[in-house]
């Protein structure tokens, strides 16, 4: 339990730390100004069988640098060239800023790029780096695909966290929860009283655009699990988010409709889940069940 | 008296050197290489396959397909978005895939990729990039998964060879592969003030990896597996930098290594640890190797201009052409250079004389 503590201790600092650097250190929009709940997709979401590690914009427009920096590579289309593998970023240029962070434009049209770019080039916000297009992997209508780096740090940083926001979040739901043991029974909250003690997987109905910033849980009043959406990681060759663990996305998302909230253990008598889900403003929805278990 | 006869040698023994010289100095000319054009044909004349037929990949704007040694055109594919092709594979695909069939080279189905992104032939190997720009995975033949990897960073660099795989990412990271997807050698060559990877290569032992990195103070790196840990075997400063992915490749026997040096062809031997430099108007789209006398050639495109530049090895630039063309690849097989120019392919035999 100290070990849990612990851990949900230092993520809530790192959280806060990551916060506070918001406060001294922003980004300018990339492309036209959009409201919070009008993105295409989000950090986080689970977008073409990974975690998505970009924001998405949803309208095509000219894109331009978050901030001052130094072009440091482009990544192109290789249609006319034999043997060249071919991102699914498409077409993207690549700015290394202050406090070893790094930004990606992804998604533009070949054509667009300034000829400028093709050389180490210092920028300054609003830098024009071509218009959005088509040149990446995309689902339905998407745009802009933004990412923020933090090489200091190895993670890709929810780009969110240092942009201006508009406007209302999207609404966040619980949906249905439920529990699956390690036999991979699965248990729904809303309609089982009583479960057997021991180990489950906690899920929420996946939302399809929608993302928690932060997810928490709780057993009898102790917050036993908390996940943030504010960074991914490489662990072991795989891109995780952070709780008491790394969670991959085959855990995270082991199927289209869930999403995991946390790994608990429920010990024999009255158990009272909390769930909570937050988003980038903190606001919350929170759900608890009763259960006894046996 | 003892000068005069001094001199009465003197004479003959210059003579006598002379025609000694002349027969101890004697060397054959050295030959000179010849392209002789043997065909050309185009993409759209598309002949019957024959069961035995040799086929050779090409890609020309929106054109895939596979031609013969023989100068027949046996299959030619025009794709609206994105392709990939090799001697054995060929898939289409569209910018929202969520599967991708292939096909074997004489179009029967080969299996199908059930992941989203863009499948990648190369030589035996097939991959498939993910969505996000910072993962892959190795397939099998048959299209399952044989092992994937995931990074927070895009991947700016990718290559393969028989020993491995190597990815390079927009953290200035370099991770290779075995051929189970076990991590050879990971490391981060740094050394520049911005760290990037623009261009990778990988040997065809696995052990070698090349690269092209950083910014302020770029330089290419050549590093070898040494235990668990990466050595730096090599490295040199460049002094143009460039922000494009570049091209850097192992010749067949892992003793040197080619790299696209920004208007210039970098070149250094693997076994001395010395290089040399070849200008070369434009950026290296391709390198390829003749198994006849080792000759390299280099495929550069500057503008609207090609230019097929033939090295004999490690360093000789034994001649070159250029053409304008919107599209163009090159293929080497044994004593012939095939060269692809928007919907025409030619055949040209290397010879000496």
């Amino acid at each position: 339990m100290n070990r849990v503590f612990h851990a949900i201790t230092i993520l809530t600092a790192g959280a806060f730390l990551l916060l506070a650097g918001s406060v001294v250190y922003a980004f300018d929009w990339p492309q036209n100004e959009t409201l919070s709940d009008s993105f295409f997709s989000y950090f986080g979401q689970l977008r073409g069988g990974t975690i998505e590690t970009s924001l998405i914009f949803k309208d095509s427009s000219d894109v331009k640098a978050a901030d001052k920096g130094t072009v440091i590579a482009t990544i192109r289309e290789h249609g006319n060239d034999f043997g060249w593998f071919e991102s699914t970023l498409g077409n993207a240029v690549i700015i290394a800023h202050a406090n070893q962070l790094v930004t990606v434009y992804a998604n533009l049209d070949e054509e667009t790029i300034p000829a400028n770019v093709n050389s180490v080039t210092p920028v300054i916000a609003g830098t024009p780096l071509g218009t959005s297009g088509n040149s990446g992997w995309q689902e339905g209508r998407s745009c802009l695909e933004f990412q923020v780096l933090d090489t200091k740090n190895h993670s890709a940083i929810n780009p969110r966290i240092l942009m201006p926001r508009t406007g209302e979040e999207l609404p966040l739901s619980l949906g249905e929860l439920s529990l699956t043991d390690r036999n991979g029974k699965t248990s729904y909250l809303s309609v089982e009283h009583t479960l057997a003690s021991g180990q489950y997987s906690l899920y929420r109905a996946r939302q399809s655009v929608a993302v928690p910033y932060h997810t928490t849980v709780s057993i009898n009043g102790a917050v036993v699990e908390s996940i943030s959406y504010d960074m991914l990681k490489a662990d072991s060759g795989y891109l995780c988010v952070s709780g008491n663990k790394y969670y991959s996305k085959e855990v995270l998302y082991p199927d289209g409709r869930r999403q995991l909230l946390g790994q608990i253990q429920l010990t024999k008598g009255r158990n009272t889940i909390t769930v909570a889900i937050s988003d980038i403003l903190g606001d919350k929805e929170t759900l608890s069940y009763k259960l006894d278990v046996f | 008296m003892r000068d005069k006869s001094k001199s009465r040698f003197l004479v003959p023994a210059a003579v006598l050197f002379c025609i000694l010289y002349l027969f101890l100095a004697l060397r054959p000319l050295g030959t000179e290489l010849h392209f002789s054009p043997d065909w050309t044909t185009d993409i759209a004349q598309v002949k019957e396959q024959k069961q035995n037929d040799e086929r050779i990949p090409f890609r020309l704007g929106q054109n895939i397909g596979y031609f013969t040694p023989d100068g027949r055109t046996v299959s030619s594919i025009t794709f609206p978005f994105k392709a990939s092709i090799s001697d054995d594979w060929y898939a289409v695909y569209g910018t929202d895939s969520s599967s991708s069939a292939f096909f074997h080279s004489d179009g029967t189905p080969a299996g199908i990729i059930n992941q989203y992104g863009f499948p990648f032939f190369y030589g035996n190997k097939i991959y498939i990039f993910l969505p996000g720009g910072s993962s892959f995975m190795q397939c099998k033949e048959t299209g399952e998964k044989l092992w994937q990897y995931e990074y927070y960073a895009p991947i700016t660099s990718f290559a393969s060879s028989a020993g491995g795989t190597v990815a390079g990412f927009a953290d200035g990271s370099i991770t290779s592969f075995a051929n189970d997807g076990s991590i050879t050698q990971q490391f981060a060559p740094g050394g520049s003030d911005y760290q990037v990877i623009l261009g990778t290569g990988i040997s065809k032992s696995g052990n070698l990896v090349a690269c092209v990195c950083g910014q302020h103070k770029q330089r290419f790196v050549l590093s070898e597996k040494d235990g668990n840990h990466s050595k730096i075997l090599f490295h040199e400063f460049l002094d143009k930098e460039q922000t494009k992915q570049v091209l850097v490749k192992f010749n067949n026997n892992d003793d040197t290594v080619y790299y696209d040096y920004n208007g210039s062809l970098g070149i250094v031997d693997v076994k001395k640890l010395k290089s040399c430099r070849i200008p070369l108007e434009g950026s290296i789209i391709q390198i390829e190797e003749s198994t006849v006398d080792s000759l390299v050639f280099i495929l550069s495109r500057n503008n609207g201009s090609y230019t097929v530049t033939a090295l004999e090895p490690f360093n000789h630039p034994a001649g070159s052409f250029s053409y304008s063309a919107q599209s163009s690849f090159i293929q080497v097989r044994g004593d012939a250079l095939f060269v692809g120019r928007d919907n025409k392919i030619s055949r040209l035999t290397i010879s000496r004389k």
